[in-house]
């Protein structure tokens, strides 16, 4: 898709499959489950039965090759940070960050003295949607997702961006 | 014709891996299929809570500890506030210590629940997990019905406990109880004797008793390897002594005493112990009594020194604090059971193939929040 | 203050000070109960001393002369031994005199003296075996099972002087060694018959302030069930101990932990690297005096607030 992004002038068939494509890929994102501390084990009940977000079309992956969103749940460590930045790297183009819990968005109830925990993801890897919450519940995260959701159906992959 | 030798290969996984339980780093050094030395590397979360400890007063530690094993927070509360009524000398009445321990027992059978259903997702098998953390879910509700969170509780505090239990907790409880017994069968029929699963963890990753004792392994994973030793029986502390309940010992059904399939069983069967506990508790629990109590107006423990140990799902947790007389604590250590349970992988996991060190892994019931602190 | 006022204080002073604290709050009087409070949180400082039990007042389990009869029978000998001490500082002398066994009658009577001087402890009273509901006895059995340990600790020290002398340094609750024959005393702790300290619960280290590093241990025996406590100290310009992970394995990683926290080199360990920070932090984070680095690998590690926090 690279060649193909942003390149063509607006017109009835380049809008139409602008549609089609941000439409399938806003009802497919796929995630890779980075789950660190507490917040995994919500994602992870996200995931289960009763609040099933597979529903929405978000299927857990384990590997980041074959994901388009990164749910970062949990704290991030300086030991770590390196390491998530790596991961987001092996993400395939288009991807999209969500920060879970108050650790992911800036550095939680360890902001204070903790001297080895990342005041945030943000600082490593760009974020799209930020999901607040010591843990937040698995609703809140299926609404975190489903803005995700939002924003995407609004890109226009294919038209020409305005100069 | 000789022996084929090949290279050893130096394999990463982890940090991030689906099966290793949080963030943990396992370098193995494997000569083909076979694992000849493995090496865990930690830290990946570690959150300073030892120095967050030193920064804030005695109350505001707890939600501190709830983060720490966020599987089993009850335990972890109920670990720091026994150690600290121990050094403050503050005695609750009756009513908070049953609901204490009907808390904890729920608690045990809520993270037992999901180390089961763990074990089987690593091993390949998804339909135990959803119904493991379907059974969860019903326990966070009461949780819930109780204190308001679903996951991380702040629940137990220092003379006493945050909120009481509310209107129809007691009749929830009995019905979710008679709803779940039954479910502990199917899980065990499911999942326990499944042949697959006793082809993959009978027989494999034994733990003799020596080696426990000597890197401090404790809990579910030390009563496997044959040793009867259960805190709440050995050395009870709250009210553990007036109720009926056994320990299960690992005996070797399936293979040897002190293989993974035995240190799986053994929760499961301390699942159904638990539930007899909470019966007995919710049975005998006085109907008044203030939860507010023997709440003491400022923390200012004396000065001293206390080690305390209580028995959480997954060992032995042991805070030992230091006061100086301060309402800030000088000194805050956890003795996580985690720590040394994930210190023995090399001694037992090294001789398996490579899909062995994952069921290893599994049965010994980590979390890496608890390890790293 | 009336005496009868002044008596019940002293008495719920010692109920609350035995762990009865049920007793002090179903106080009516406000007063009393506030007074009672106080003196019990000053004793328990160490800034007052505990008053005598008052003899009349005893809904205590305790009892008067008959009922005592029939439990001195359940009494084991250290329990009779501090019954007749309460009993005679109390004044009860005929009590003391009262009991047929020549030698318990002698200890008792030597122990009042010493307590009277100060140079012993005034023991607490022992709980009747037909006394109140199970709190207390629970209780009971707690402070006895203090009392054994404080008796372990006594023991074990008096041991390792005789073995390994010159090695205590001090004598307090737990057991202060010097860190020069550390190897050798821990090795015969875990071998000794009567001892069999086969397990290391935990090992930590602490900052004492004033270049005093400690590291300490506490030994637990699965076969007997006693534990103690043993206290290393060194200055932070050397703070090298002997290592004693080849007795107890998990010392591997518990002396791994203590020098990434607290820089405490431990000499003879196979493998001694950072086991939760990472291998190129700088500091030790728990002592008292540290600083945190301005950056790590270019990330800022102080919160740096926003424009709008």
């Amino acid at each position: 898709m690279g060649l193909l992004t942003n390149r063509f002038q607006d017109n009835i068939i380049v809008e139409k499959l602008d549609k089609l494509l941000s439409w399938s890929r806003s009802t497919s994102p796929w995630f890779f489950q980075f789950g660190t501390a507490c917040c995994a084990i919500e994602m992870m009940a996200a995931a289960a039965s009763r609040h099933d977000m597979m529903r929405i079309g978000a299927i857990p992956r384990s590997s980041p090759r074959q994901a388009d969103v990164m749910i970062v749940a949990g704290t991030v460590t300086m030991k770590m940070a390196i390491r998530v930045k790596k991961l987001y790297e092996q993400m395939a183009d288009p991807k999209y960050v969500i920060a879970m819990g108050s650790c992911a968005t800036s550095g939680g109830p360890y902001w204070q003295h903790g001297y080895h925990v990342l005041k945030g993801v943000d600082i490593v890897i760009p974020v799209d949607v930020y999901v607040p919450g010591c843990p937040p519940r698995p609703e809140s995260l299926i609404e975190g997702m489903l803005k995700l959701q939002e924003q995407i159906l609004q890109e226009r992959p294919l038209t020409r961006k305005m100069a | 014709m000789g022996v084929i030798r090949g290279e050893e290969m130096v394999l990463n996984i982890g940090p991030q891996h689906p099966a290793t339980h949080g963030v943990l780093r396992l370098q193995v050094r494997t000569d083909g299929e076979v694992v000849s030395q493995i090496t865990p590397y930690m830290g990946y979360l570690h959150r300073c809570f030892e120095k967050h400890c030193e920064n804030v007063t005695y109350e505001q530690v707890i939600p501190f500890t709830d983060r720490c094993d966020y599987l089993s927070s009850m335990s972890m509360n109920f670990g720091y506030v026994v150690a600290m009524e121990k050094l403050m000398n503050i005695k609750v009445n009756d009513r908070v210590e049953h609901i204490r321990i009907v808390m904890a027992e729920l608690q045990r059978i809520a993270s037992h629940l999901l180390c089961t259903g763990v074990f089987g997702l690593d091993l390949g098998a998804f339909t135990p997990f959803l119904w493991a953390l379907r059974d969860r879910e019903r326990i966070l509700d009461l949780f819930e019905l109780t204190c308001g969170a679903r996951l991380l509780y702040n629940y137990m505090w220092v003379g006493g406990l945050s909120h009481d239990i509310p209107v129809g907790f007691v009749e929830s409880t009995f019905e979710f109880l008679d709803y779940f017994e039954p479910k502990v069968d199917e899980l065990e029929n499911i999942l326990a004797h499944n042949k697959i699963l006793v082809e993959r963890s009978a027989d494999i990753g034994v733990m003799p008793k020596d080696v426990a004792i000597s890197y401090g392994v404790t809990g579910p994973n030390l009563r496997a390897s044959g040793v009867n030793w259960d805190l709440r029986k050995n050395d009870p502390y709250s009210i553990y002594d007036r109720f009926e309940f056994d320990i299960p010992i690992g005996q070797g059904i399936k293979g040897t005493v002190g293989d993974c399939w035995d240190r799986f069983y053994v929760r499961i069967l301390e699942i159904r112990e638990s539930v007899k506990i909470v019966r007995q508790a919710l049975a005998s629990m006085p109907k008044d009594g203030d939860v507010h109590q023997s709440l003491p107006k400022k923390i200012r423990p004396p000065k001293g020194a206390i080690y305390a140990r209580t028995e959480t799902p997954r060992g032995d947790l042991g805070y030992y604090i230091e006061s100086d007389g301060s309402p800030i604590p000088y000194r805050l250590k956890m003795r996580s059971p985690a720590f040394t349970a994930l210190s023995v992988i090399d001694e037992i996991g090294a001789g398996w193939l490579l899909s062995d060190v994952l069921a290893i892994l599994g049965s010994l019931d980590i979390v890496l929040g608890e390890i790293d602190r | 203050m009336t005496d009868s006022q002044e008596k019940l204080i002293a008495e719920l002073v010692n109920k609350g000070l035995d762990g009865d604290m049920d007793a002090v709050n179903a106080c009516e009087d406000k007063m009393t109960r506030a007074k009672a409070k106080a003196m019990i949180v000053k004793v328990n400082k160490g800034t007052a001393e505990r008053p005598p039990m008052p003899k009349a007042t005893n809904a205590s389990s305790d009892g008067s002369a008959p009922p005592a009869v029939v439990n001195l029978d359940t009494l084991s000998k250290d329990d009779m031994l501090a019954y007749l001490v309460n009993k005679g500082l109390d004044g009860d002398m005929d009590a003391v005199n009262a009991c047929e066994d020549k030698m318990t009658r002698a200890k008792a009577k030597a122990m009042i003296v010493k307590v009277n001087k100060g140079t012993a402890e005034r023991p607490p009273m022992p709980k009747a075996a037909n006394a109140s509901s199970n709190v207390t006895d629970s209780a009971a059995v707690k402070s006895t099972a203090i009392e054994q340990n404080k008796d372990i600790n006594q023991k074990v020290r008096k041991m390792i002087e005789e073995k390994f002398p010159g090695s205590i340094l001090d004598s307090i609750d737990s057991i202060q060694l010097s860190p020069d024959k550390w190897f050798e005393i821990a090795s015969w702790l875990k071998s000794e018959e009567s001892l069999i300290f086969d397990s290391l619960q935990c090992q930590m280290g602490i900052d004492l302030g004033e270049d005093t590093l400690e590291s300490r241990y506490n030994l637990h025996s699965m076969k007997y069930d006693h534990y103690i406590e043993v206290r290393i100290a060194v200055s932070k310009s050397n703070p090298k101990i002997p290592s004693v992970e080849k007795i107890w394995r998990i010392a591997d990683w518990f002396e791994r932990e203590t020098y990434d926290m607290f820089g405490i080199e431990y000499i003879g360990h196979r493998d001694l690297r950072r086991i939760l920070l990472p291998d190129d932090w700088e500091g030790w984070p728990l002592r008292k005096d540290y600083q945190e680095q301005e950056t790590y690998h270019g990330i800022m590690v102080p919160k740096v607030k926003e424009g709008w926090e």
